[in-house]
């Protein structure tokens, strides 16, 4: 049979095909009829709409232009320039309109009136040009009638000159006038003619201005009669007046001409107008046409689709039926009678369709089962042989018990189930047991739990219990089983394995209690001791959990060991923990992870300073690092205090003005303060525990007194010692005290350099002594003063009286018989008067030492005035000049002078006498010292004049006076004592030693100023003297 | 011309007299202020030379008394105290810096000078 060979599906898929093939082409017949009527439609819409609009914009353009053309019409008079643009402007829209124009209907009519246009145009053009020429004739006249009339006024002065009658000139300048009128009444008539005068023919008949034009010309024969240079004007004039009527026939041609052009314009206008009209006439036509056709072949496709879908429909009907009986029932009934054929065991007949299509395929799919099923059951009984022999064989233990309200026993077991509990035989076993739960278990509890297990969750595995075996060893084993509940719930059965793991416990114990002992003894340590695993703390010791502030250890697990730590300390000890669990464990011990200190912070946010130790460990089978930590936060605090103390205790004994040296028992030093350096110009660092002998030797002869106070003797008493110091004598107080507290054996010395506050004690005393001096002087000076008026008036009484010319003294003599020259005589010899004079000296002497004593008692007393000082030492040396004693050898004019003012010095308050009595002073001195250096005031041996050398110059605010002499000097001492009170180097009788002192008093204490000496033995000495140059 | 020169030390009161005396002046010389005050009563002297410090009644005292005894009496003050200063009371009759002339006077004419400018 050979339709049997295609197959079902092929067979459906080509009455599908057929079905779509008929569909398909009455769509295709649709398509092609509509694409038809569409292309008619559009061919309509598109050329007959292009042509109907651009008629219409045609239409539009032409009205414009004949508007542009009527408007020119009546513009172009004399307007030559805008006749030119808008006709250009006019055919240019001509051109655009043939251009876009189709119809050459329209195209024609187009090109004649652009013609006609052009006609016009030119014609237009012509009036203009003949429109300009009046004009020029018109002006003309005008300037004739201008020639004419001054050739008038000419005449008539002529005339009046010469005497000659002027009636006839008189007239003739009134002609011209009336000339003129009517010349411009021509004009003004000819402004008044319009367009339509010219084009209308009838309106044209009349001719005014020609008229006019004519009369004047006539009027104008009066002139002949005039001489012959008016006669020569008035042709003139006559012949402008033919131009301007010439003109005025051309216009009247011209604008003729232009009737006629504008006439046959509007002619072809019409035509254009016409054609366009017949232009749209014919579109609506061919539209009309154009619908008949769609008509037409809208009715033919309908009638073909129509007769196609009848001749599908019937072939899709018998098709179908054919199908459905020879190919779906028939070998439907084959399948199921084989299937009841398989239902009923046998396998062994297969279904036989003879078919090659779908059904020959599930015919095959049910004889395959078939074969399938006979092969598994051989399969089984393969695998039941095999699991049992694992059943057998295998090293651990396999059970199933059963539990009945009776008791409890194994059903089954395995020979391992066997050796394990010290059976034989599983067999054995089976029968060994009735009470499972207290022979097997060595707790029956154990039992119980592992029921109560099972019944929870119905599985266990790894359930760890003991039990004992046949000869009642105890062994640990592991249980894997689960529980089978019977219906009803009495009965249940439990199967599974179990292992034997007693060794592994034993391991297990062991380590525990190794752990047991490490945790206690961890626990116990005294030490913070912490354990960290992946920088999460595991364990922490009760003295992790004190030192770290919390209150029990579950504060500490589980935290990360970093937050524990000081953002100063968390870089360092970040790489520490990484390398705690990076390195191998062998390198991370020992030295690989020093002990340091680090911050850490506590629970309550408190930071301590710790020292840690860290090492790798094993912790729980597990990498971790056990941390070894010490509170150091005390320790650190007393360092710190420490340090504090020991600069407080610098800064003290440096603060301190005296010299402050600690030593030890053994005399070295221990401090060595500020002042200790700068005295001893020794620094601190070099002194410090050296020997006092070595570093201070100064004080070395202290050394007994420093010895006693080491060895805890009382304090040493204060002792006033002068020592070298710097190559200067200093005078210092030292005093020693024992330093007497715990553990520190040694002296504290202390050394006060008194010397400036001794000197000035004596400056003091000197001071007062000079004021004593002073008050004795004022209270003296009156019981002094008084007998010594009386010694020096009565010396000078007995004077007058022995050797002056006196009357009484005559007198006396007459009276005595005595020659006046024999007494003198006498006293001479007897050398009375010397002696006299010796004693008037004496007197006044001991007046003038009263009167310098009096210096200290007087303050200020004086009057103060402004002294240029510079004239006040001039004046002073004069003075010293004239202060010539012979007696003292001095000769001040030998002495060299050298001054060294400074110029525009001001005027300095102060006592003028009292600043001359100083002044004198320091140069006396001066000279005496000079003199006594080289035995006179010449020249000494080595050839240097004396000299003084006077300065005066300003120092800030204060005027400085400086006297020096290159006399023998001073030494250190002397400078100091020179201005003390009855102080004198210089020989007895020689001055009371009050000079100096009393400038000194003067110049400070009256003067506010200061004194001050400086000398170089053998060169010289310098007084300097500061004033200050206001007063206060 | 008539001079009265009044101080308690005799020494003094004598030379300056013999003095004064050798210079054609005359002087009446008194050891006291009350001494003088008498001699006032009965003499009309044109100068006074007064020591200051006397017995009874000092310098000062007397010469407020001789003035209002003798107006037109001028006064030279001669005295041994440095610090001695015009009072008031004196600068009112008419007395001067110039007129006071402290011990030793070095030279006596220079005293007599002053003597006969106050008279004339």
């Amino acid at each position: 049979m050979r339709s049997m060979r295609l197959k079902l599906a092929t067979r459906l898929t080509l009455l599908n095909i057929m079905i779509c093939l008929g569909i398909g082409l009455i769509l295709a017949i649709q398509f092609i009829s509509y694409r038809k009527v569409e292309a008619l439609l559009s061919e309509i819409s598109q050329d007959h709409m292009d042509e109907v609009i651009r008629n219409a914009q045609n239409g539009r353009d032409l009205a414009s232009i004949l508007a542009d053309i009527n408007l020119l019409t009546h513009r172009f008079f004399e307007q030559d320039n805008q006749l030119k643009l808008m006709s250009g402007r006019i055919l240019s829209d001509m051109t655009l309109l043939s251009q876009t124009n189709r119809d050459p209907a329209i195209g024609k009519q187009i090109e004649r009136f652009t013609a006609a246009l052009r006609v016009f145009f030119k014609h237009c053009g012509q009036v203009n040009a003949v429109l300009a020429e009046r004009r020029t004739s018109d002006r003309e006249m005008h300037r004739r009638l201008n020639a004419l009339e001054e050739a008038i006024t000419d005449r008539m002065i002529r005339n009046t000159l010469s005497g000659e009658s002027t009636d006839f000139i008189e007239q003739l300048s009134l002609l011209v006038y009336g000339y003129r009128e009517s010349l411009l009444e021509i004009g003004k008539h000819f402004a008044e003619l319009r367009y339509d005068h010219f084009t209308d023919p009838f309106a044209n008949s009349k001719r005014p201005v020609l008229d006019m034009l004519s009369d004047l010309k006539i009027r104008m024969r009066t002139l002949t009669a005039a001489d012959q240079e008016i006669q020569v004007l008035a042709t003139g004039l006559r012949k402008g007046i033919d131009r301007y009527s010439n003109a005025m026939l051309a216009l009247y041609s011209a604008m003729d001409a232009l009737r006629q052009a504008r006439l046959a314009m509007r002619d072809h206008q019409g035509g254009l107008i016409t054609a366009m009209a017949a232009s749209d006439t014919r579109l609506a036509e061919s539209a009309e046409a154009v619908d008949q056709v769609i008509k037409t072949q809208l009715q033919r496709t309908g009638s073909i689709v129509g007769v196609l879908a009848l001749t599908i429909l019937a072939g899709l009907i018998t098709t179908s039926s054919h199908l459905l009986v020879k190919h779906v029932n028939a070998p439907m009934r084959s399948i199921q009678a084989g299937i009841a054929n398989f239902s009923k065991g046998l396998l062994d007949t297969p279904i036989d369709l003879k078919r090659q299509d779908e059904w020959g395929v599930i015919e095959g799919a049910l004889n395959r089962m078939a074969t399938d099923l006979r092969t598994s059951y051989t399969a089984l009984e393969i695998s039941e042989k095999s699991y049992r022999r694992i059943f057998d064989n295998v090293s651990e233990g396999i059970f199933q018990t059963e539990t009945t309200s009776s008791g409890s026993y194994f059903t089954k077991a395995n020979p391992a189930m066997a050796r394990l509990l010290g059976y034989a035989t599983p067999q054995e076993v089976i029968q060994a047991y009735a009470d499972l739960q207290n022979q097997l278990f060595v707790d029956p509890a154990d039992g119980e739990r592992l029921v109560d297990v099972l019944r929870d969750s119905e599985r266990v595995s790894g359930f760890e219990c003991q039990l004992q075996n046949r000869s009642g060893r105890q062994m640990w084993v592991a249980i894997g089983a689960r529980l089978i509940q019977d219906e009803g719930g009495e009965r249940f059965t439990i199967e599974g394995t179990m292992a034997d793991i007693s060794d592994r416990k034993a391991a297990e114990a062991a380590l525990r209690e190794s752990e047991d002992r490490y945790r206690t003894l961890v626990q116990a340590s005294p030490s913070p001791i912490i354990v960290h695993q992946e920088n999460r703390i595991v364990f922490a010791n009760d003295a992790a959990v004190r030192s770290l502030e919390g209150k029990a250890v579950t504060d500490l697990l589980g935290r990360e060991t970093t937050a524990f730590i000081h953002v100063d300390s968390l870089e360092i000890a970040r790489e520490r923990i990484n390398k705690l669990y990076t390195l191998d464990l062998e390198l991370v011990t020992g030295d690989k992870i020093p002990t340091i200190e680090e911050k850490f912070i506590t629970l309550k946010g408190n930071t301590i300073d710790v020292l840690v130790a860290a090492v790798a460990i094993t912790y729980e089978g597990q990498r971790a690092a056990q941390v070894v930590f010490q509170d150091i936060s005390t320790r650190k605090r007393s360092e710190q205090e420490m340090v504090r103390l020991r600069n407080l205790l610098k800064n003290i004994t440096d603060a301190m003005p005296s010299v402050l040296v600690a030593v030890d028992a053994n005399a070295r030093v221990t401090q060595w303060n500020r002042e200790a350096e700068r005295l001893t110009a020794t620094p601190a660092r070099y002194a410090l525990k050296r020997p006092l002998s070595e570093v201070f030797p100064q004080i070395a002869e202290q050394e007994t007194r420093i010895h006693d106070a080491i060895a805890r003797r009382p304090f040493q008493p204060q002792a006033t010692v002068n020592l070298a110091i710097g190559g200067m004598e200093r005078i210092c107080d030292i005093a020693v005290y024992p330093l007497t507290a715990e553990g520190v054996a040694g002296a504290v010395i202390r050394l006060d350099d008194v010397t400036d506050r001794l000197r000035m004690k004596e400056m003091m005393i000197q001071s007062e002594k000079m004021l004593s001096v002073g008050g004795l002087a004022a209270g003296m000076a009156h019981e002094i003063n008084n007998p010594l008026a009386g010694i020096l008036q009565n010396i000078q009484v007995v004077e007058n009286r022995l050797m002056g010319e006196l009357p009484s003294n005559k007198r006396a003599a007459n009276l005595c018989g005595i020659e006046r020259s024999s007494l003198t005589c006498y006293l001479e010899k007897r050398r009375i008067p010397e002696m006299l004079a010796s004693v008037s000296d004496s007197g006044r002497r001991a007046a003038r030492i009263v009167d310098n004593m009096l210096s200290f008692a007087r303050k200020g007393d004086s009057a103060r005035s402004s002294n240029d000082l510079a004239t006040l030492m001039d004046l002073t040396i004069e003075l010293a000049e004239n202060d010539y004693d012979l007696k003292k050898k001095l000769d001040f004019r030998h002495i060299r002078i050298v001054k060294e003012y400074e110029p525009g010095l001001p005027p300095v308050p102060c006592s003028k006498s009292k600043i001359q009595q100083v002044l004198l002073n320091l140069l006396r001195n001066g000279a005496q010292a000079m003199a006594t250096k080289r035995g006179s005031n010449e020249a000494d041996s080595s050839g240097i004049p004396p000299q003084f050398n006077l300065r005066i110059q300003r120092l800030g605010n204060m005027a400085r006076i400086e006297v020096e002499d290159n006399g023998p000097g001073m030494d250190e001492a002397t400078c100091k004592r020179v201005f003390e009170p009855f102080f004198t180097t210089k020989g007895v009788g020689v001055g009371t030693g009050l000079g100096l002192s009393v400038s000194y008093f003067i110049i400070t204490e009256n003067h506010q100023g200061t004194m001050a000496v400086s000398s170089q033995p053998g060169k010289g000495s310098t007084f300097a003297i500061e004033l200050p140059m206001s007063s206060h | 011309m008539q001079v009265l020169i009044i101080d308690d030390e005799a020494s003094i009161r004598n030379s300056m007299s013999e003095f004064f005396d050798d210079f054609g002046i005359a002087v009446t010389a008194v050891s006291s202020a009350e001494a003088a005050l008498d001699a006032l009563q009965a003499i009309s002297f044109d100068v006074a030379v007064v020591d200051i410090r006397l017995p009874g009644i000092d310098g000062d005292a007397l010469i407020v008394k001789a003035h209002d005894i003798r107006p037109t009496l001028r006064f030279i003050i001669h005295t041994g105290s440095v610090e001695y200063r015009l009072s008031d009371a004196l600068r009112a009759i008419g007395l001067r810096k110039e007129h006071i002339f402290i011990k030793p006077v070095a030279d006596l004419s220079a005293l007599v000078a002053a003597v006969q400018g106050l008279a004339s």
